[in-house]
């Protein structure tokens, strides 16, 4: 185990707190934008986007106790690769089977299957909680992502079977599909907006109510949107630093600002 | 001299013309999370080409061999991930121990070595019978496509943060998906592919 990784664990959190990050408030997908290649490119039916979800979750879980065990004995500089060979071990043989007992659904989901190895949600999750953390921990975070990312992607996958193709688990819903460009990246990364736009949605709504508990003595509504904007500026400015983490050395549990250039901030800072 | 237009053509193609990025949308998440620091643009864009070219050339050069040539796509997917894995082990090296590197710095290789840009590519190219040359072509167009989408992405977020009229909910994440979305429409366009029937 490295220094850093002994000096450095992440705060620690309950297991409920960790399920509720992986669902809702820390959605990988929704929230962190990460994991969108195979959702965007390649989730455009539900069985597809419900074999991808297996897939991921077995994956995610099967890293992270992994990382959680024994990878926090290798070198930091090497462990991205080591995730990766290990993650390509791994589906190695699912990739087979699916071959195998599901050609159709394997010839649907092409160069994606392999890919779901160097998921950027795999690595991140294994680099930024896993090695930090013991066992027990990791397995509940990795079931909280996969559950997280597994909701997302199946909701993608069926929006975008239903107005991309007009069916609905292949069976036809409509006599010609309403929006056939869903199918496309195109559609996904445009569903996948408007999703995260709701789920910011009720996040603020739930800050709202909290924030207005706390503000007893400000009766006027504009403090409490001030609140609000606040957090929406650090959110803005951050969240996207926050979600770097494992790829460019910022740390995954930065506060949302941390490492952002200053010319963003200052630009955050006027616009409201 | 043909060998080496057909090498630009695919270059061109995979760049500009169907940006494998915002088209496919082949390495989205790492193009996010680039864009989101511009002074790394350049640095993960050449890593990124580093990788592509070397890996897709190597690639290349082992399907020469018949035995290869004729193995199903789970070995090919084994040998390439294993060719790129010894480019990124050897690039690791060679930056900790010749130039001190940060950590920081060595995972970032990590993330331009082992991602959904990347290590498609080498199945990708063998799927679609190019040369070594031809290959050497992809590459190029897969690292110049990361760095288009990834400045366009920048500038986007950049314009996306300083705006004022955007609902509360749709500020950060969701703006860059949109965003995304319109710029992946755009390339599509490029090529040509109908969106209506």
């Amino acid at each position: 185990m490295t220094q850093r990784d002994k000096a450095a664990p992440e705060k620690e959190l309950t297991y409920l707190q960790i399920f509720r990050q992986g669902l809702f408030s820390r959605n990988p997908v929704l929230v962190q934008a990460i994991g969108i290649c195979p959702i965007a490119a390649v989730a455009s039916s539900t069985k597809v986007a419900i074999i991808l979800a297996a897939i991921s979750g077995a994956l995610l879980i099967f890293g992270e106790v992994i990382a959680s065990a024994l990878y926090k004995y290798i070198p930091r500089w090497l462990r991205v690769g080591i995730y990766a060979v290990t993650f390509m071990a791994a589906v190695i043989p699912i990739s087979l089977a699916i071959d195998k007992y599901m050609p159709n659904i394997y010839i649907s989901i092409g160069v994606f299957l392999p890919l779901m190895a160097v998921n950027s949600l795999l690595i991140y999750r294994c680099d930024g909680f896993a090695v930090k953390n013991r066992v027990r921990k990791s397995l509940a975070d990795a079931i909280s992502y996969s559950i997280g990312y597994a909701v997302v992607l199946v909701a993608v996958g069926a929006i975008r079977e239903l107005l991309g193709k007009g069916m609905f688990w292949e069976l036809p819903v409509t006599a010609t599909p309403p929006v056939p460009a869903i199918d496309t990246p195109f559609g996904g990364f445009l569903v996948l907006a408007f999703m995260s736009a709701f789920l910011w949605c009720l996040l603020y709504r739930r800050d709202r109510a909290r924030r207005s508990g706390e503000l007893e003595d400000a009766s006027d509504e504009e403090l409490n949107e001030e609140e609000i904007l606040s957090r929406v500026k650090k959110v803005s400015a951050g969240i996207v630093e926050t979600a770097v983490g494992a790829s460019s050395g910022i740390e995954p549990n930065a506060k949302p600002g941390e490492d952002v250039p200053p010319d963003r901030r200052e630009k955050g800072g006027e616009d409201r | 001299m043909s060998e080496l237009l057909n090498m630009m053509t695919i270059a061109l193609y995979a760049a500009l013309l169907q940006n494998v990025v915002l088209c496919g949308a082949y390495g989205i998440t790492e193009a996010m999370r680039v864009a989101a620091k511009p002074q790394r643009i350049v640095r993960m864009s050449l890593f990124v080409l580093f990788f592509s070219v070397a890996g897709n050339a190597a690639a290349a050069a082992l399907n020469l061999v018949p035995e290869i040539r004729s193995a199903n796509n789970t070995v090919h997917l084994v040998l390439y991930t294993g060719v790129i894995f010894v480019l990124y082990f050897i690039t690791v090296l060679v930056f900790k121990v010749g130039f001190k590197a940060t950590h920081s710095f060595l995972r970032q290789i990590g993330a331009a070595a082992f991602n959904t840009l990347v290590i498609p590519l080498p199945l990708l190219s063998y799927r679609a019978a190019y040369t070594i040359t031809e290959s050497i072509g992809a590459g190029i167009g897969t690292g110049v496509a990361f760095f288009v989408a990834t400045v366009l992405l920048s500038f986007g977020m950049s314009r996306i943060a300083q705006s004022r009229r955007m609902p509360v909910s749709f500020r950060g994440i969701p703006a860059l998906l949109l965003y995304t979305a319109l710029l992946s429409l755009a390339f599509m366009g490029f090529s040509g592919e109908s969106l209506i029937v």
